[in-house]
């Protein structure tokens, strides 16, 4: 159907639209007039995928000006299904303007989905790598500059690939040599200046065209990010500042950049720039240095005017410094135009001085380490330290460090990158700590809480301020639009991430029957409040009546039945007494039962057996953890999961020096009381797990929040809009077996077969419908919908 | 269906008066209210679980005859005239596709079907260990056990009465297994007698249903049905899950090659592989609500399923081209050879082969000479089939059917085919003959040939018991006489 948002024509390619969805194009709409960025939060399972991207492809036919559509997912998975449901979309949308007559030209649009080489690589030896970062040092190895100049007699140092056809002349893919990979040849060659036909560029089909053309995929995608219209990524490319200088360094400023699944982004900044150092690391690294000093006598004897070249390049600035062939190496985790600018400060500047300077940085650190007891410092008191005992008088030259390695890496002409990763996150750290005054914390722990005889000493360079991975974005791309199902409250995240949203809206969801029914269990059967409270999580009555809850409900719910437990401890000491209880017996009368496990191998056969388990009738029982891989990202839609259960309320490890560091860090600079933080952050944890149950509108689900802490109402009202206006006050401090009555009676009515005429016109509009009752609609279809006010932003 | 609202309130109507005369001080009216509610289909649960009810409301005293009534009672009248037209709406709409002389329209009049029933843990009082599923027990009044069985009874009964020459058997799952507790057989007898005999072991056990062991039976005993008839399936499951030994996948693929329908009745929620089962068999699978709504579901399986019923049977239809050289099976006709035995009495009495027991009054095969007790079904020696000529033709109402009955417009009687009543409220119910108020009864209309008014009264004997219409019998009495 066409629609017309204010006069906007919005291709949608589905014959009905839910009025959510209707209303969510109009606020995305409001705010890329504004050229604003916003937050939306709507249900899972209502399309936001679809909605958005109709609406952004539609806005950039109707308005020129605007750029890309950068469309960010989590994880490889969320990106095919991206581009799946677009090629859906690009195909009506093309159908309908080829009706109206327009050109072929107006049509065309092009979608990328880039990820990394790991998928993308077509080397036969690629197949046999393991982790990404095998693939990236072989990839290096056969494609660096200095491999291929051997080959090619050295004749076109950094010449551009289409001058070098010239210089070689054609030659045929099948000459490339063992030690060069043909697809990168083939790439080099033609598929640098080709400028592929519109379509929607998915992973199987960039590897296609790989196969049949002889280019690389990765880095045909690569390429294509300069010309697409719509590009699909991970988070990571544009917000950890180490790949984004490398992927999202050209894309221009009216781009629209999408984050979906955004309500967890302020822990993905966070990570990008931190680092963790551990023991072995710092071993690793001083055999590093080690063997670049071999190295670099091997490169004095042989080729010492490369040496000098370098040395004029850092004199002039670090922009020369990256040139394309550089890209398998991380740069600084850091972007600040500045430091490209600027010219490398002279004490690190020859690489024998640099690699002195890198020794005594290590044998610092290691000293560091060696404390007995936790010590936390912020940046500068650390530096204080740290500069007397490397020798250098301010901490400038600490801001190039990544750089100045990845120069010399390149001038050193090394291939196996990951060998050297130690000595990059070093190298890392004290960027980080030279370039950020504020919003950091330096954390020694000599061992970990849970052993505390077992000495692991990790020095963390933790970031507290997610606002500073964050802020890069915001100011770059005139909107940005964060949405999720789960991303309440809006206020908070705004700021968290330092930024002023012109349009924050939570969406409810409208259903033909109430297909969702959350529920607060306060008290066991026996009238013992139920609590994973520290004092009271190894009572034996509230684990009692936890196992009482588990076995009752898996006696009347079919089929997939999850978990959630606060963390990997509490699950384990839980199982074991339900185990010494006879609970576990009991369950296996009604279902299988699988446990996550940290190891994901071990996990994800667990989660098959599952599936096959719910698929053939069995009936089974996933235990997870709430902060685990299953939580995040696996659905249990359907059969899969009929009911989800929480036991306990997921607070972070309070005693965490992470946490602790952080949580002041807030409350002074941003004065977001702890509490407020801390219940926010379960809160939007349990709801991420909630929405595990419900993908799709006919899907039915149960949601159980276990604890009696869940009654208070300043931890419910933080649940999502869509999950609280079915949360009514008959479904709040239940017992047991009131709860069992509930969920008879509601898995009863759910089995009742569903008239489609009922949807017509409550949840499914038509466009006839539409177009006769537009202006009704702000009124009627859509209301319940919260807006929250756009709160000042501090800092 | 049997008491209407009209009895109802005549009865209540005399229990008043009566009172009154005896001096008595008592207030029927919740009374009447409770019982004609239960008649209209709300959740007919016992009285003290239903919310209250302001009964009072919808009576009042009429002006002339200075009797109670509702002030809904013409809604109420179209909620059941809406019931039973849901009800029939599958058979109506077989009729049109192709009832009569229809391609696929005869191959529904015999049917072979395997009613299968969880006796496992989750039907039975002491099965469970957890109070959820032992408090589930009693999800169907008096509970679930007695509910399974007089369902089960019902539905032979029904099965019998309204497809006279379909023959039924009976298995039960227990313990990871299914057990066949009555071969197929056009007789209520066994199946009664086995119901029976099962009902009486209600005790604890029962453990796991296995849903891949009951259609692994059902298919057995489906293995020697002729292709001419239907084949069907239809589990009440009680269970919440399903212990199978193998891939229960495969299962239900090779039923649906087979061409046999699988139906479920399940109890308390949906389970994924029952639903796929159905939907891959093009079955029905369905969740009561209560108990009155299982029993309605389970009732509505004594109808023939809608739908194109003889699918082809991949193996089947190979082997039967082979052999004779036909290529498609849904082309063919197949003639049935039946027997018409008459009800005899000889001067003596004669041991019958059937029920092995001396009898003076009984069936003689027409082919064999054997001596039957009973009739419909096989003759135990011949292997012929046996019936009574009425009712073989009364299979024939899922083919032609009464017609339809549709609410009569505001219009005077005048203008109708029918003898004209003066243009008042007044009009007469052609079957009944009794005079009703416009306003206080429904007044249906025969969309057949007579055209005449029916009261819901008679629509619904019509329809459930007659299956014919008076007023067109009588026009092709007159037609043909």
């Amino acid at each position: 159907m066409i629609l017309r948002i204010d006069n906007l024509r919005v291709y949608f390619p589905y014959d009905y639209i839910y009025p959510e969805q209707y209303a969510y194009m109009q606020e995305l709409k409001r705010a890329l007039d504004a050229n604003g960025h916003c937050i939306l939060e709507m249900p899972t399972g209502t399309g936001k995928t679809v909605t958005l991207l109709s609406f952004i492809t539609s806005y950039q036919l109707a308005r020129r000006d605007i750029g890309k559509l950068i469309y960010c997912t989590r994880t490889v998975g969320e990106m095919e299904k991206v581009l799946a449901e677009l090629e859906v979309v690009v195909r009506y949308r093309d159908a309908q303007l080829e009706q109206q007559g327009v050109g072929e030209r107006a049509r065309s649009l092009v979608a990328v989905g880039l990820t990394t080489r790991r998928n993308l690589c077509l080397h036969p030896q690629a197949a046999q790598c393991e982790t990404r970062e095998e693939v990236d040092t072989l990839c290096r190895s056969l494609t660096a500059s200095w491999v291929r100049d051997e080959h090619y007699g050295g004749a076109a140092a950094s010449c551009a690939p289409v001058a070098r056809e010239d210089a070689v002349g054609p030659m045929d893919v099948e000459d490339v040599p063992g030690t060069l990979c043909r697809f990168y040849e083939g790439y080099a060659r033609q598929g640098n200046d080709v400028i592929l036909p519109s379509g929607i560029y998915t992973m199987q089909r960039l590897l296609q065209l790989g196969r049949q053309r002889g280019w690389c995929p990765y880095y045909t995608a690569r390429h294509t990010l300069n010309f697409a219209n719509v590009i699909v990524y991970n988070y990571q490319y544009l917000l950890d500042p180490k790949v984004a200088g490398l992927i999202s360094r050209e894309l221009a400023r009216e781009c629209v950049v999408v984050f979906d699944e955004a309500h967890n982004i302020d822990n993905v900044c966070i990570d990008a720039l931190s680092v963790h150092l551990r023991l072995h690391h710092l071993q690793r690294a001083q055999t590093n240095v080690a063997t670049l000093r071999n190295r670099l006598e091997e490169m004095k004897q042989r080729d010492a005017a490369r040496l000098s070249e370098e040395y004029q390049r850092l004199v002039r600035g670090l922009r020369g410094v990256s040139g394309d062939d550089a890209s398998t190496l991380a740069t600084s985790p850091v972007v600040s135009e500045d430091v490209l600018r600027e010219s490398i400060p002279g004490n690190i500047r020859r690489a024998e001085h640099f690699l002195h300077f890198l020794l005594r940085l290590i044998v610092f650190l290691r000293q560091r380490m060696r404390g007995r007891q936790v010590t936390q410092d912020s940046p500068q008191h650390f530096l204080r330290a740290l500069l007397p005992a490397v020798q250098i008088a301010d901490r400038k030259p600490l801001r190039f460090c990544a750089d100045r390695l990845a120069s010399l890496l390149q001038t050193l002409e090394v291939s196996e990158v990951r060998d050297f990763l130690p000595l990059q996150s070093i190298a890392h750290f004290v960027t980080l700590l030279g370039t950020y005054a504020h919003g950091f914390a330096v954390i020694m722990e000599p061992y970990d809480e849970r052993t505390p005889n077992v000495t692991d000493p990790v020095l963390q360079l933790s970031c507290l301020d997610a606002s500073l991975g964050m802020r890069p974005v915001f100011q770059r791309f005139q909107s940005v639009v964060l949405t999720s199902g789960t991303i309440s409250p809006l206020d908070l995240y705004a700021r968290l991430l330092g930024f002023r949203p012109a349009v924050s809206r939570s969406f409810t969801v409208s259903l033909h029957r109430d297909s969702i029914c959350p529920m607060v269990i306060s008290r066991g059967a026996d009238q013992i409040a139920v609590s994973s409270k520290y004092d009271s999580r190894s009572d034996p009555g509230v684990v009692r009546n936890y196992g009482a809850l588990m076995v009752e409900l898996a006696a009347i719910v079919p089929d997939g039945m999850v978990g959630f437990f606060t963390s990997y401890l509490y699950m384990e000491n839980i199982i074991q007494m339900w185990h010494d209880m006879g609970v576990i017996q009991k369950l296996l009368e009604h279902k299988l039962v699988f446990i996550e496990t940290p190891d994901i191998v071990e996990s994800s056969t667990a989660l098959e057996h599952y599936r096959r388990a719910c698929d053939s009738g069995r009936g089974a029982l996933f235990l997870c953890v709430a902060r685990g891989k299953v939580a995040e990202g696996i659905d249990f839609d359907r059969h899969y999961g009929r009911c989800v259960v929480i036991l306990g309320v997921p607070f972070q490890y309070t005693e965490s020096r992470v946490l602790r560091a952080r949580l002041e860090f807030l409350r002074e600079s941003l004065q977001i009381r702890e509490g407020d933080f801390l219940t926010f952050d379960a809160m939007r944890q349990a709801a991420q797990c909630l929405g595990r149950v419900i993908r799709s509108k006919t899907d039915y689900g149960l949601m159980i929040l276990a604890d009696r802490r869940y009654n208070r109402a300043q931890n419910r009202t933080k649940l999502p809009q869509w999950i609280q206006i079915f949360l009514d006050d008959s479904k709040v401090d239940l017992s047991t077996d009131m709860a069992v009555g509930i969920v008879r009676d509601f898995l009863c009515r759910m089995a009742q077969p569903v008239d489609r005429a009922d949807m017509l016109g409550t949840t499914l509009l038509s466009e006839e419908y539409l177009s006769g009752r537009v202006d009704g609609m702000n009124g009627s279809a859509v209301d319940g919908c919260h807006r929250a006010e756009a709160p000042p932003v501090k800092g | 269906m049997d008491s209407s609202d009209d009895d109802v309130l005549l009865s209540e109507e005399a229990y008043r008066r009566q009172q009154q005369r005896a001096g008595g001080r008592s207030a029927p009216a919740a009374r009447i209210v409770s019982a004609a509610s239960a008649t209209a289909g709300s959740r007919p649960d016992y009285a003290w679980e239903r919310r209250y009810e302001r009964t009072w409301d919808v009576i009042q005293v009429d002006d002339v005859s200075g009797a109670l009534v509702r002030t809904d009672q013409l809604q109420q009248q179209r909620q059941r005239h809406a019931q039973l037209e849901q009800w029939y709406r599958e058979v109506w709409q077989r009729a049109a596709v192709g009832g009569v002389g229809g391609g696929g329209g005869h191959r529904g009049l015999i049917r072979y079907l395997v009613l299968v029933l969880d006796t496992s843990a989750a039907m039975r009082p002491g099965g469970q260990r957890s109070s959820a599923a032992s408090r589930a027990f009693y999800d169907l009044k008096p509970n679930r056990w007695a509910a399974l069985f007089s369902a089960a009874r019902q539905l032979v009964r029904d099965y019998f009465d309204e497809n006279a020459i379909s023959q039924l058997a009976l298995v039960a799952l227990r313990d990871g297994l299914a057990h066949v507790l009555s071969d197929m057989s056009s007789s209520p007898r066994p199946h009664m007698e086995a119901l029976q005999a099962l009902e009486k072991g209600s005790g604890d056990g029962g453990g796991a249903a296995s849903l891949q062991n009951g259609l692994e039976v059902a298919r057995r005993l489906h293995a020697a049905v002729p292709r001419f008839g239907t084949r069907e399936v239809l589990l009440l499951y009680g269970a919440l899950s399903t212990c199978d030994p193998g891939d229960i996948h495969q299962t239900v693929e090779e039923c649906a090659a087979d061409g046999i329908r699988i139906s479920i009745v399940g109890l308390a929620a949906e389970m994924h592989i029952l639903r796929t089962a159905c939907e891959k068999t093009g079955g029905v699978y369905r969740v009561p609500l209560h108990t009155e709504h299982f029993r309605e579901l389970v009732r509505r399986h004594r109808v023939p399923p809608a739908g194109r019923i003889g699918r082809q049977r991949p193996g089947e239809r190979n082997a039967s081209a082979t052999a004779k050289g036909v290529a498609d099976d849904s082309t063919q006709v197949t003639l049935v050879c039946m027997g018409f035995p008459p009800r005899v009495a000889r001067d003596a009495p004669q041991v019958a082969i059937d029920s092995r027991r001396a009898q003076r009054v009984g069936y003689a095969c027409p082919r064999c000479r054997q001596w039957l007790a009973d009739v419909p079904g096989t003759c135990i020696l011949c292997g012929l089939t046996l019936t009574h000529a009425p009712q073989l033709a009364r299979s024939y109402h899922h083919l032609f059917p009464a017609p339809r009955y549709v609410e009569c417009a505001e219009a005077p009687a005048a203008d109708g085919p029918s003898r004209s009543q003066p243009a008042t409220d007044i009009w007469e119910c052609f079957g009944c003959r009794r005079h009703l108020r416009r306003n206080r009864a429904l007044c249906l209309q025969c969309t057949g040939r007579c055209g005449q008014r029916y009261c819901v009264e008679c629509d619904q004997h019509v329809h459930q018991l007659l299956h014919n219409c008076p007023g067109c019998e009588a026009l092709f009495a007159s037609d043909t006489g």
